[in-house]
């Protein structure tokens, strides 16, 4: 860890999906964030899923390209700098595939695995927050029981990445309310199962390209053999899904960060006022030169966290460390980004306000920011 | 986090499985301290690394996942663990009479059942989860 310089195959991984997200994804980023008639648009799904970067962490036996998180935390950064919405879509493939790799039978990964890495373009959704139970994952409402080798679920899933999308959904219920830990079973549902509805599709401040819906489950009936990991194991599959998932969203607001300071450098130094770059005036230049310490500062906490991640090391809190400082510093760099743009900045000919948009969802997603902090206080 | 929970739990299958913790440690390839830090939940105890615990501890995923106040509807916390119930109706039946009542007994027993009593539910249920697992030890000849 201590050397911090990428490899050869990581630095060539960066160039491409840095020009896979300049030459097809930037350029449809503007009509992705204005659509807001419902349909979605998997123009740069399909790019990506061509470079077999939908589900990167998808190990090669099954056709993946079996990125570590520290690689695939390079690659987030690149898209997060083009797009935070595009992003947030592998990361939340990435989370769904999470439980499979971790704990799933052969079966299920040989069956659900695969797909992922195909060239057409293969969404999947991960299905944990209710409406009445968000950080609280302990107090899921959606239940199951099982019969004769037949899980029946019920409930509500609200904000599920993918929702309605996807080719399955990694989704978690209760056997139990009581039971709160051990109750929990977590599944593979696929799309076509009869019972699973799509509810409300939402309308939303930011990340306007990520389908976000609700999901029904009325009545859904899936086999035993698509129950993940041995019984009584969900609780902690979960949250050691999230503990991997948090550094990679740390990543995407990094890459969001760098976006909007590299494009609030530029503009500083041509916007000319008093007869020179506002970048010579202090109050501006110090804000980028804090902002340039903040995004380094944020990228090798991702940096080490998904290393440790790699290295099956200890994780928890340095990712949950990785996420506050990576949306953190996405938001910060977004609102200097349109101070330093001044009114220009708060139109939509410029990025900026889109930066600021997509940012904030960052510190409530993947686990809220306070969330992290309770985390990282457990453990002190 | 409920990781206070799961590493209360891991002490105590570690305890009446009569491992040390560095004992434990060495067969599950980590050091002394991060098993200590499993069992304060100072640190999060992923699935593989439980998963192993499990297997060795002889007990299920569920065990360690459940606080040690949980009972589900007429089973006991420790799912399947008969002789349990057995030795603690055992020793409540002798419970009222001590200390000092005049029953049958050595003094030792006496004293050792008084010492029982003074005990706080948590504790009285950790010396009844070890006759238990001295009893089954026996019963196996590995006394």
């Amino acid at each position: 860890m201590a050397n911090f310089n990428i490899s050869a195959e990581q630095r060539q991984l960066v160039e491409e999906v840095r020009a896979l997200a300049l030459r097809q994804i930037a350029p449809a980023v503007g009509m992705l964030d204005e659509a807001d008639d419902g349909r979605f648009n998997d123009g740069p799904f399909r790019a990506l899923a061509e470079h077999n970067l939908l589900t990167p962490t998808v190990p090669q036996e099954y056709g993946g390209r079996g990125l570590g998180y520290f690689s695939t935390a390079l690659a987030l950064e690149e898209l997060g700098a083009v797009c935070a919405g595009v992003a947030t879509v592998v990361t939340a493939n990435i989370h769904a595939a999470s439980p499979i790799i971790l704990a799933g039978s052969a079966g299920q990964r040989g069956t659900y695995l695969p797909p992922l890495a195909y060239a057409e373009p293969c969404l999947a959704a991960f299905a944990l927050t209710e409406p009445e139970a968000g950080s609280d994952i302990t107090s899921i409402a959606t239940t199951t029981a099982c019969n004769k080798g037949l899980w029946t679920i019920n409930g509500v899933k609200e904000f599920v990445i993918n929702g309605g999308l996807a080719r399955f959904t990694t989704l978690f219920a209760t056997t139990d309310k009581e039971d709160k830990r051990a109750g929990l079973v977590a599944f593979i549902v696929p799309y076509d199962v009869q019972g699973l509805k799509v509810g409300t599709v939402h309308n939303k401040m930011g990340i306007r390209c990520v389908r976000t819906a609700r999901l029904i489950l009325d009545k859904v009936i899936v086999p035993d053999e698509l129950v993940i990991g041995p019984r009584g194991s969900a609780y902690l599959l979960l949250m050691q899904t999230f503990d991997r998932g948090r550094a990679l969203a740390g990543a995407v607001g990094v890459g969001l960060a760098r976006a909007a300071f590299e494009f609030a450098l530029q503009y500083s130094k041509h916007r000319q006022q008093f007869g020179r770059p506002v970048f010579a005036q202090q109050a501006v230049s110090f804000v980028l030169a804090e902002l340039a310490a903040r995004i380094e500062s944020a990228r090798l906490l991702v940096w080490k966290a998904c290393w440790l991640i790699d290295n099956d090391l200890d994780y928890t809190m340095a990712s949950s460390m990785a996420k506050i400082a990576g949306s953190q510093v996405a938001q910060e760099a977004a609102a200097a980004a349109m101070d330093i743009c001044g009114g220009r900045g708060y139109l939509k000919d410029l990025p900026v306000e889109k930066y600021l948009r997509d940012a904030r969802v960052l510190s409530l997603i993947e686990g809220t920011n306070n969330i992290q902090k309770a985390v990282i206080a457990s453990l002190l | 986090m409920g990781y206070k929970s799961i590493g209360k739990q891991l002490q105590l299958a570690r305890e009446q499985a009569g491992y040390s913790q560095e004992q434990l440690a060495a067969k599950i390839g980590c050091s002394q301290s991060t098993l200590s830090n499993y069992e304060k939940g100072k640190r999060r105890v992923y699935l593989a690394q439980l998963a192993l615990i499990a297997e060795i501890l002889g007990k299920p995923i569920e065990f360690f996942l459940r606080s040690a106040d949980f009972h589900t509807p007429g089973q006991h916390n420790l799912p399947g663990d008969k002789l349990y119930d057995l030795y603690a109706n055992d020793l409540k039946q002798k419970l009222p009479v001590f200390p000092g009542t005049g029953s049958a007994g050595s003094s030792e027993e006496q004293n050792l059942l008084a010492a029982y009593a003074s005990l706080s539910p948590e504790g009285q249920r950790l010396v009844i989860d070890f006759i238990t697992w001295l009893k089954k030890k026996e019963a196996l000849g590995n006394g």
